[in-house]
């Protein structure tokens, strides 16, 4: 009992109330500089352009990391005595600890600090993860919050970088491509239906027109497939530009006279 | 090759021009201007009002603007001759690269000068048809081109002769090619909007070499054209200029920041000119010392006052702008022009909302509705195209 008291006391510092106020302080202005971080910059970031919001919102998680490091390293010295032999008993409780009981939560924790540098999501972006696909709202430490096109909020541990490929569709770029899908009947004028197909791209407001427009044609045993693909100005318009796309391209085409597709239901199963 | 210099700085020196696009540069702002500008929208992002702010209901501190006729007195004149004078000169410069084609930004007067070009050599015009017209029946616009076959034609405003459509596109395709196989002389004038649309749509640009832009008006030629009889007051009364110093030779710096504000587009300039000029307030009864009265005799009373740049209230965005509506503006602007009905057919939203939003702009001073076409006024233009700009949207290349 003695010498447990004696190992501690060697330790921990005497925590006099002078001691916990000064670590208490450091607490409140890491918590208010967080949320400072975290709720005042994106409100101003949100009336900034989308190329300033793209540069700056990266930034944030690692400016809060930055902190919490800097005050866990300015907490530590105040509660015990900063010699090596404490520090390794310290880490060294630490890692037992983190290995047995909170494995996960650190293995996502670490993942979090990976995904801070690699970077393979950031606030805005739409991403794929499993079966999850969804707009950044929001880079925590431990997960990433996503908004489905649902309007659900899907929160996933960065751990699930270790196992699942993420699919980035515009990788802090302001706008992604999009895909509008159309299945013709092959007798019809190919040539004029892919420039029909390119019109309606070229037509659409949503369109971003400094970045290419493409159709591909592939013929299939029932058909011809044809993928129009073109970039809308906002990501988030992303749903509305495929829609409208789908909507006049379909409308051309009836115009064109071509008819519709109608793939056998087994090989329409097959097609990927 | 002293000759030479003296011709190339006369040319330069030229009041209007019409200069190739890669030699067209934008006038610049002093950094100080810049540095406002961007503050001030800044801070116009975090208006909160979803209304415009109407610009009818503004209180202005700054005395009583002019009526129209008044108005009309004392803004330069728009010197069609001399504009269609420097256009024929620039065509025969550029002759033998094809059919010549002048970009007009909007409110430049590439068009008008085209028009009186037409009517001093006798040219064909190709009016444009109701837009209507081009929603259901697009093919319309080849047969008045066919019917002009044999004769000189001009084409002021090709954006009006197509809508952004697919059926449109294609017989836009088919016209251009119609115009490029005529044997008798064909100008043809297409706005910068339209332009930087069909470069990407249907590689215009390629088919078309011989381009011309009218020139840009930087602030010496602005200080120039203000200058001219209509309204002489400026030269006479120093004060005018309010806070900028007595005009001399040097143009002042409002007129840097005016003709950077109007990207040297002279019908912007001279509309935000117009909205600048106010009538001084009515003299005072002298109540002053007999010292201070006669310093008051000796300086000349103002003819106009100009408001200080800093105050000069123009149409803006309430906030920031919604997409819906910068998607109508865009159209606008691609087509110089739209009726209500047109647009709503064009773009993909609920039809009576387009109503809305178009009056809810026009109450900002965003649009203006002139016989039933609606279009961005000169004195709304610069903040529309910055809005498309800084929003992600394509804009023209002037």
């Amino acid at each position: 009992m003695n010498g447990d008291e004696s190992i501690s006391a060697r330790i921990l510092r005497n925590l006099d109330s002078s001691a916990l106020f000064d670590a208490a302080m450091v607490v409140a202005v890491s918590t208010l500089a967080i949320v400072v971080i975290e709720q005042v910059t994106p409100r101003l970031l949100g009336h900034a352009p989308r190329r300033t919001q793209h540069a700056v919102m990266p930034l944030l998680p690692l400016a809060r990391l930055l902190i919490i490091v800097v005050a866990i390293a300015s907490i530590v010295p105040i509660i015990i005595e900063p010699t090596i032999q404490n520090l390794i008993a310290f880490l060294g409780a630490a890692a037992l600890a983190i290995g047995f009981a909170l494995k996960d939560y650190f293995s996502s924790l670490f993942a979090g600090i990976v995904a801070m540098f690699e970077r393979p999501y950031r606030r805005h972006d739409w991403i794929e993860i499993g079966d999850d696909y969804g707009q950044v709202r929001d880079l925590g430490f431990r997960a990433v919050q996503i908004v489905t096109p649902d309007d659900t909020v899907v929160t996933i541990p960065h751990g699930r970088i270790w196992e699942n490929n993420v699919r980035n569709a515009n990788d802090g770029a302001g706008t992604l491509l999009c895909v509008a899908d159309f299945y013709l009947d092959p007798r019809h004028d190919a040539g004029r239906a892919r420039r029909a197909l390119r019109d309606v791209a070229m037509t659409s407001p949503y369109l971003d027109l400094a970045r290419p427009v493409v159709v591909i044609v592939k013929e299939r045993p029932w058909g011809t497939h044809y993928r129009l693909k073109a970039y809308p100005v906002d990501a988030e318009d992303q749903f509305l530009f495929t829609s409208d796309l789908t909507v006049r391209g379909k409308d051309e085409l009836a115009r064109l006279g071509c008819a519709p597709a109608a793939p056998p239901p087994a090989v329409a199963t097959n097609e990927g | 090759m002293g000759e030479e210099n003296g011709a190339a700085r006369a040319e330069e020196e030229k009041l209007w021009r019409f200069v190739p696009p890669h030699e067209f540069s934008t006038p610049s702002a002093p950094a100080r201007e810049a540095v406002r500008q961007g503050i001030t929208r800044f801070l116009q992002r975090f208006r909160s009002d979803e209304t415009p702010p109407s610009l009818e209901e503004a209180e202005d501190p700054h005395g009583a603007a002019l009526e129209d006729a008044a108005l009309h007195r004392r803004l330069p004149p728009f010197m069609l001759e001399e504009r269609g004078a420097r256009l024929a000169e620039a065509l025969e410069a550029a002759g033998g690269r094809g059919m010549p084609v002048v970009i007009d930004p909007p409110h430049a007067g590439g068009r008008e000068a085209l028009r009186h070009l037409a009517a001093v050599r006798g040219y064909r015009i190709a009016e444009a048809p109701p837009r209507a017209t081009l929603l259901g029946e697009p093919e319309t616009i080849l047969a008045t081109i066919e019917a002009l076959d044999a004769q000189p034609l001009v084409v002021p405003a090709l954006e009006r002769l197509f809508l952004r459509t697919p059926q449109s596109l294609e017989a836009l395709r088919l016209l251009l090619d119609r115009l490029q196989e005529r044997t008798a002389p064909t100008v043809l004038g297409c706005g910068s909007w339209a332009w930087r649309f069909l470069e990407e749509a249907i590689e215009i640009d390629v088919s078309f070499q011989a381009r011309l832009v009218p020139g840009p008006l930087d602030a010496a030629r602005l200080h120039r054209w203000f200058s001219m009889p209509a309204l002489r007051c400026v030269e006479r009364s120093g004060g005018v200029l309010v806070g900028d110093g007595p005009c001399g030779d040097e143009p002042p710096e409002y007129l840097r920041r005016l003709a950077a504000s109007a990207r040297g587009s002279a019908g912007t300039a001279r509309a935000l000119w117009g909205e600048a000029l106010r009538l001084p307030p009515p003299e005072e009864e002298p109540e002053e010392s007999a010292a201070g009265n006669e310093d008051a005799e000796k300086r000349p009373r103002p003819d106009l006052l100009v408001v200080p740049w800093q105050q000069l209230k123009l149409p803006a965005f309430p906030g920031k702008a919604a997409r819906d509506d910068l998607m109508l503006l865009q159209l606008l602007l691609l087509h110089d022009g739209l009726e209500e009905t047109v647009a709503r057919a064009m773009l993909p939203f609920e039809p009576a909302r387009i109503g809305t939003r178009l009056r809810s702009l026009a109450r900002a001073g965003l649009v203006a509705c002139e016989d039933g076409l609606w279009h961005v006024p000169p004195l709304a233009y610069p903040s529309v195209r910055h809005e498309l700009s800084s929003t992600g949207f394509w804009v023209d290349g002037y």
